[in-house]
């Protein structure tokens, strides 16, 4: 068997060490354990948006950004899910802008389950969850056109965004609405830190679905995600550690792939070698 | 049965991948270097299935914008005049495009003709010693190699194709004569760059069509290479001609109308409120309310006195009044920067991918509740 690409037996290894946990709480979570899951003030936020919005018998308003068919729609679509559920059970109204085709056919799939499944089948409209355009700023401004036409009361805008994320959250301002955001674009974070009444950061992002779902496979991949990054904070702190050492006995600063550690982490690719 | 085949092409799919990733890109081949299974070979016709399904998803697209906005207009619901407008523009730029579309391809189309002539003039030239066996088609067996490759045409074979060629020629020949002369004004016109090889090609593929039925090929080889010359020049300046046509079109100049006239600058426009959103939005987060919020407002000042010149002078005098003579706000900024901000980055950069990692495993073994899954069917694998 030639050798494996971007593989080597370290990295498989830490593959396992980042997987098993998850499989395991997630066979855990399955078998009807409950595990324990913190609450994220973010998680508040979204319920509070929720109720003011249908207090007030005004739309709410959902957004994906620019997410693609990817990891990030899947955890924004326990989200949402959560979200339309409660617009079906309080007949509230929700509009779900559209950037991508492909999203939007999974979107308005997803909405209409959670409709069927709540028995308000006859509230779902499809219309609420329109194309508007796949160009960055065509999508915002028929957003932007949407949020003070429908006069939206609370806005949330999970997925991934670029520099279009500030106009959305404005839009949201302008008129009033509640605003809860969440993304794992780093670079877009302090837009909805500073425009948003609430930011969820970065892997909360997946923690919110969760949360919301109560799904057993979503809880339990929380709970191993944790392990996991347990194993990668014991590496650094073995790694920072170990090149403190040899810094002190090489007195002089020690740097890149200079310790045993990161050559045995990264292989031939970390250019240790 | 939707589930069961949902479940496994995503399987599949994701297998596919996952191989490709973690696999040297050829595998099994055997000790001689012939053989093996090559992963990437199958990634364009992949991705050519991907683009058929996101060309299908746009027509979603398009029927979500006709529906939503048809709507409108039907019930005359508010502002139903701007839904007018943005299908009539839709409608508008379909067409111009369709236009568009057509005449490139009728364009390419005539400098194609040409493209063709001159390679055929050229494969007479070159079917008079034996043809080498092209890279690609080595391990051919011999009955499947095209009759031109690995041998030598004979001087008939090799005559009649160039007869076939000067019959085409005079036809293509009345058909550029007829087209449009665009407007050009840099150096020779390509129009007469054309007539000028056509002619040059025009004289020369019969003169040598005479000399190889009279079985003298030293005196068609000349005339052939003449031939080629001119054909190749034809060809090239054939091409010039289509784009030039394109480019003075009227569907072209409504294409530059809709895309620099309106679509940019509505873009460069929604693009320009960021700055004075980004105004208010720091105006707001600035606000001393908290202690973040005072956090917050301390590290931009740092950071922006350290950006600018004026803020870097100021800073520094600052500075060196209070007596840190050594310290330098750039200093400041840069460690706000690189020390703190990076360190933050990476934390959520770690945690997002590794939640990211566990996300894309519960897709591919179908463990997620998705949302392509029936109710029914619901439960993961």
């Amino acid at each position: 068997m030639p050798g494996l690409e971007h593989s080597n037996l370290v990295l498989d290894l830490l593959l396992l060490a980042l997987l098993g946990p998850v499989y395991y709480y997630i066979h855990r979570a399955r078998k009807g354990e409950r595990l324990f899951v913190r609450r994220i003030p973010g998680v508040d936020a979204v319920e509070e948006a929720i109720g003011r919005a249908v207090e007030m018998g005004r739309p709410m308003m959902f957004s994906t950004g620019l997410v693609g068919v990817n990891s990030v729609l899947f955890a924004c679509l326990g989200i949402l899910k959560h979200i339309t559920g409660k617009a079906a059970q309080f007949a509230s109204r929700i509009i779900i802008p559209q950037n991508d085709p492909e999203v939007m056919a999974i979107v308005q799939s997803a909405a209409e389950q959670t409709y069927r499944r709540q028995g308000k089948g006859e509230l779902y409209r499809q219309e609420d969850i329109p194309f508007l355009s796949g160009e960055q700023f065509a999508y915002a401004s028929g957003y932007m056109g949407i949020a003070h036409r429908e006069k939206a009361a609370a806005c949330f805008l999970f997925g991934t965004f670029a520099a279009e994320s500030l106009i959305l959250a404005e839009a949201g301002q302008q008129v009033g609405a509640i605003q809860v955001a969440g993304t794992i674009s780093n670079e877009q974070i302090p837009f909805f830190i500073t425009t948003c009444d609430y930011t969820i950061i970065g892997e909360e992002l997946y923690a919110t679905g969760a949360y919301l779902s109560k799904d057993p496979v979503q809880t339990g991949s929380l709970r191993g995600q944790d392990i996991g990054k347990l194993v990668i904070l014991a590496i650094i702190l073995t790694g920072v550690v170990w090149a403190t050492i040899a810094s002190i006995n090489a007195e002089s600063v020690v740097s890149g792939y200079d310790i045993p550690l990161a050559k045995w982490l990264f292989g031939k690719y970390g250019g240790g070698e | 049965m939707r589930r069961q085949l949902t479940v496994l092409i995503t399987f599949l799919a994701g297998f596919y991948f996952f191989l490709e990733f973690i696999l040297p890109e050829k595998i099994g081949v055997a000790t001689d270097g012939t053989g093996g299974f090559e992963f990437g070979k199958y990634d364009e016709r992949i991705s050519i299935g991907f683009t058929a399904v996101g060309t299908m998803a746009f027509a979603l697209g398009a029927i979500s914008i006709l529906n939503a906005h048809g709507g409108n207009i039907i019930r005359q619901r508010k502002q139903w005049g701007v839904s007018i407008a943005l299908i009539v523009s839709m409608l508008i730029s379909c067409i111009i495009g369709f236009v568009i579309w057509h005449a490139r391809s009728v364009s390419s189309h005539m400098a194609k003709d040409v493209e063709r002539l001159a390679a055929v003039q050229a494969m007479v030239i070159s079917s008079a010693k034996k043809n080498p066996i092209p890279r690609h088609m080595k391990d051919w067996p011999e009955e499947d190699l095209p009759p031109e490759i690995n041998r030598t045409a004979t001087l008939a074979e090799r005559t009649a194709t160039q007869e076939k060629l000067v019959d085409a020629l005079k036809s293509v020949r009345q058909k550029l004569a007829n087209q449009q002369r665009p407007p050009f004004e840099k150096g020779e016109h390509p129009s007469d760059l054309l007539a000028t090889h056509l002619e040059t090609a025009g004289t020369a593929a019969p003169a040598a069509l005479t000399a190889l039925k009279a079985e003298d090929e030293e005196a068609a080889a000349p005339e052939l290479q003449k031939s080629l010359g001119g054909l190749r020049g034809a060809a090239d300046s054939q091409r010039k001609i289509a784009n030039l046509i394109l480019d003075n079109s009227a569907a072209n100049k409504a294409y530059d109308i809709l895309f620099k006239g309106f679509y940019i600058a509505l873009g460069s426009a929604m693009f320009s409120l960021l700055a004075f959103y980004i105004a208010t939005a720091a105006y707001r987060a600035f606000r001393l309310q908290s202690g973040e919020s005072f956090l917050l407002m301390l590290a931009a000042l740092l950071v922006m006195l350290g950006q600018i010149p004026p803020g870097v002078a100021a800073a520094d005098w600052v500075l060196r009044t209070i007596g840190f003579e050594s310290l330098s706000i750039t200093q400041i900024r840069l460690w706000i920067l690189q020390q703190v901000n990076t360190a933050a980055f990476r934390g959520i950069a770690l945690g997002s991918s590794i939640a990211g990692l566990s996300m894309a495993w519960r897709v591919w073994w179908s463990m997620e509740s998705s949302a392509l899954l029936d109710d029914a069917d619901e439960g993961g694998a």
